[in-house]
């Protein structure tokens, strides 16, 4: 018995130490390999499906900020209809036409133009101005404390948003039906339907479920300035630490931070993390034509005010503005410091008594403001392949 | 307070919201004193979203070798439901005893087990994980009246080897398998307390284990088990029917 144990426990241990070295070895599986040969003739997407899954700085969740999560499925068949230009009327255009990933989804044009080159109205909406739409966004979810869509906040949510866009006619131009029959003649959407919802019928509003899905997993958190409030601010929400130099910002991104907590965070958010108000008037005009929500709730109190959007990714998004009126940063410092206009609607923030304010920066503070502004570029959302266009 | 009405209403509701990858078994402290001594019990087990039951027997080889085999299985939800899960681990171990006076046992093993954590997802959508796992424990066990209190600790080589995953379960569950796969072997200890009440031969026990690994969620590991089991103290029955036939 002796023997036995001392001869087989050695030979045993070297036996367990042997298994104990093997490595994890997991197969995933997603597509099937007929289908994903099929999608692999017209697209470019990984066979391991994206992680469109979004876990935002604590500085941002400790203010009460949470990505929600989206379906993964309905995200990857959502980018495929973001890019793809069969969903308009003359095969042109697609959503990535005014909002380019390399400019934050923006439009470097004043005005958007859709279908035969028709002229819009308003500047696109810079998609990575926003943290993240599933943050804070779609009044479905949130109720009154949900941001709206569009300038004027008309619409709720994200697929009410992007229908709407779809059937305008200087944009996309495509009514459900044309959507429905644009989408069933394209091969590869079969397969991205059934994993999406496990058949392929196409509906109008699964399209724009998709889409919405894409659309709430985009957002940008991983700019310079967000490492440093990460690291600096952290989950401290007594708002004491947001005036703290950071030390991986210039001396003048750091007087610039302060000009903007100032004079400007109490609108476009100390952190951009959520705008401090839904809706404002900046004092473009003294009386406005587009009177932006006002247009849509007929009230007098909110004519000429338009969504304050954050100013995520602000120096690669210009022209500015609803309208796209300021080519440049410069020209935008130039309004808030001494080209503010009484409009009866201008906001309590940029008045003094009944006279517009007039901040008069000098060209130093403007320099400052505009190096703090060019630190809310973020190049990782720039090269994101995940919201990348998957056309070959 | 407010943990446990949760708790209750998971258990009402028999909620699996989570899916768990890896749940402890009972640390089994084997009342052993001396040659031919033999345990077993059966009994339930509960964690975080799931339940089973668990077997274990142990049996005094020598004066001083001793056996162990345990066997676990687990389920959160049913089949019915679009997310469920079930897990099994079946391990078998040689050590030694040691009685100290005549009312503590001290009980040192090394086992090996595998197992395996299977859950379902939405859309049907599945994954399976099998793993070995290697393990050192120390227990002890003292019976006093018609009491017993073991404890046990625990540490373990948790090693991963295959898996079959769907990656439409989506997240946040991709992340967790494919830290797991990262991490693995994850090694870590698992404490258990038990306190038993009866008399020879049968005990009805209470147990409850905790594992402690950092990152525990984030791996979808439980952390946790409470059990309740009868325990016989085999050895009895065979003494009994010795003595009746030298009778
Ligand atoms: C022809 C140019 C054009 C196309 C094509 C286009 N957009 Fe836009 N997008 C705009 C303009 C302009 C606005 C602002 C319109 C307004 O506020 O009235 C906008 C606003 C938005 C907003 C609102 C952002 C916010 O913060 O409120 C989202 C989201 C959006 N677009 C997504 C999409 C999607 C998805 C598609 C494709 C289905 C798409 N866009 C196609 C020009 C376009
Ligand atoms: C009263 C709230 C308020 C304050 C204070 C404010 N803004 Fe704005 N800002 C707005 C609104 C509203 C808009 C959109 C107006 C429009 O397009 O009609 C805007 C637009 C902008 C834009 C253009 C965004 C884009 O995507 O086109 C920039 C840049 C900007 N503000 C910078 C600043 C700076 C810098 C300051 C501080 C000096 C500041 N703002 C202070 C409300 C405010």
């Amino acid at each position: 018995m002796k023997k036995i144990l001392r001869l087989g426990l050695p030979f045993f241990a070297v036996l367990l130490l042997l298994a104990a070295c093997k490595q994890a070895d997991f197969e995933y599986y997603y597509y099937e390999p007929e289908d994903y040969a099929l999608l692999s003739q017209y697209l470019n997407l990984p066979a391991k499906p994206d992680n469109y899954l979004t876990k935002l700085p604590k500085h941002l969740e400790a203010r009460g900020l949470f990505a929600r999560a989206v379906d993964q499925d309905k995200a990857i068949l959502g980018r495929v209809l973001f890019y793809d230009k069969n969903l308009s009327k003359d095969g042109k255009i697609n959503c990535a036409s005014c909002h380019r990933q390399e400019i934050a989804f923006s439009d470097d044009k004043p005005v958007s133009r859709g279908v035969f080159d028709r002229v819009g109205t308003r500047n696109s909406i810079a998609l990575g101005s926003v943290l993240n739409f599933a943050a804070y966004y779609g009044t479905d979810l949130f109720g009154p404390s949900g941001i709206p869509f569009f300038w004027d906040n008309r619409a709720g949510t994200a697929s009410e948003q992007n229908l709407a866009t779809m059937a305008n006619p200087v944009e996309m131009d495509m009514k459900h039906d044309d959507i429905v029959n644009a989408v069933r003649s394209q091969p590869y959407y079969a397969p991205l339907f059934r994993m999406a919802y496990g058949d392929e019928t196409v509906t109008a509003q699964r399209v724009s479920e998709a889409i919405a899905n894409f659309v709430n997993a985009l957002g940008s958190f991983r700019s310079k300035f967000d490492r440093e409030a990460e690291r600096v601010i952290g989950t401290d929400t007594w708002n004491s630490r947001e005036y703290m130099d950071f030390s991986g910002f210039t001396a003048a991104e750091n007087r610039g931070k302060r000009i903007y907590l100032d004079n400007c965070a109490s609108c476009h958010s100390p952190v951009q993390g959520r705008p401090m108000k839904m809706y404002a008037n900046n004092g473009l005009d003294a009386t406005t034509t587009d009177q932006g929500v006002g247009g849509i709730t007929k009230k007098n109190s909110e004519m000429g005010m338009f969504k304050v959007p954050l100013l995520r990714n602000i120096a690669l998004t210009a022209p500015y503005m609803h309208d796209g009126r300021f080519a440049t940063l410069e020209e935008v410092i130039d309004h808030y410091s001494t080209g503010i206009q009484a409009h009866p609607n201008l906001s309590t923030e940029l008045r003094v008594g009944n006279q517009p304010r007039r901040f008069n920066f000098s060209p130093q503070q403007k320099s400052d403001l505009i190096a703090f502004l060019h630190t809310l570029t973020d190049e990782e959302l720039l090269a994101d392949k995940r919201f990348s266009d998957p056309f070959k | 307070m407010l943990p446990w009405i949760l708790f209750l209403l998971m258990l009402l509701l028999g909620c699996a919201c989570n899916s768990y990858y890896y749940a402890p078994n009972t640390v089994h402290t084997p009342h052993l004193m001396e040659r031919h001594n033999a345990v077993a019990s059966a009994g339930g087990l509960r964690g975080p979203e799931f339940s089973g039951f668990e077997v274990h027997g142990s049996y005094a080889l020598s004066r001083r070798l001793a056996l162990m085999v345990n066997h676990m299985e687990l389920r959160g939800g049913n089949p019915a439901q679009e997310r469920w899960g079930k897990g099994r681990l079946m391990e078998g171990a040689l050590g030694m005893y040691f009685p100290t006076g005549d009312a503590t046992s001290n009980t040192l093993f090394f086992g090996w087990g595998a197992g395996s954590a299977f859950n379902q997802f939405p859309k049907e959508s599945k994954a399976t994980l099998q793993f070995h796992r290697y393990f050192g424990q120390y227990g002890i066990s003292v019976e006093h009246n018609a009491l017993r209190f073991g404890t046990g600790a625990r540490l373990n080589y948790l090693q991963y080897r295959k898996g079959w995953i769907d990656y439409r379960l989506g997240e946040p569950d991709i992340s967790k398998i494919e830290l797991i796969e990262e991490r693995s072997p994850l090694i870590f200890p698992e404490l258990s307390v038990s306190l038993s009440m009866g008399s020879r031969p049968v005990w009805v026990s209470l147990f409850a284990t905790l594992m402690e690994y950092n990152a525990a969620e984030e791996l979808g590991l439980a952390t946790h088990t409470f059990g309740l089991s009868l325990t016989f103290q085999m050895d009895h029955f065979w003494r009994a029917e010795r003595a009746s036939k030298i009778k």
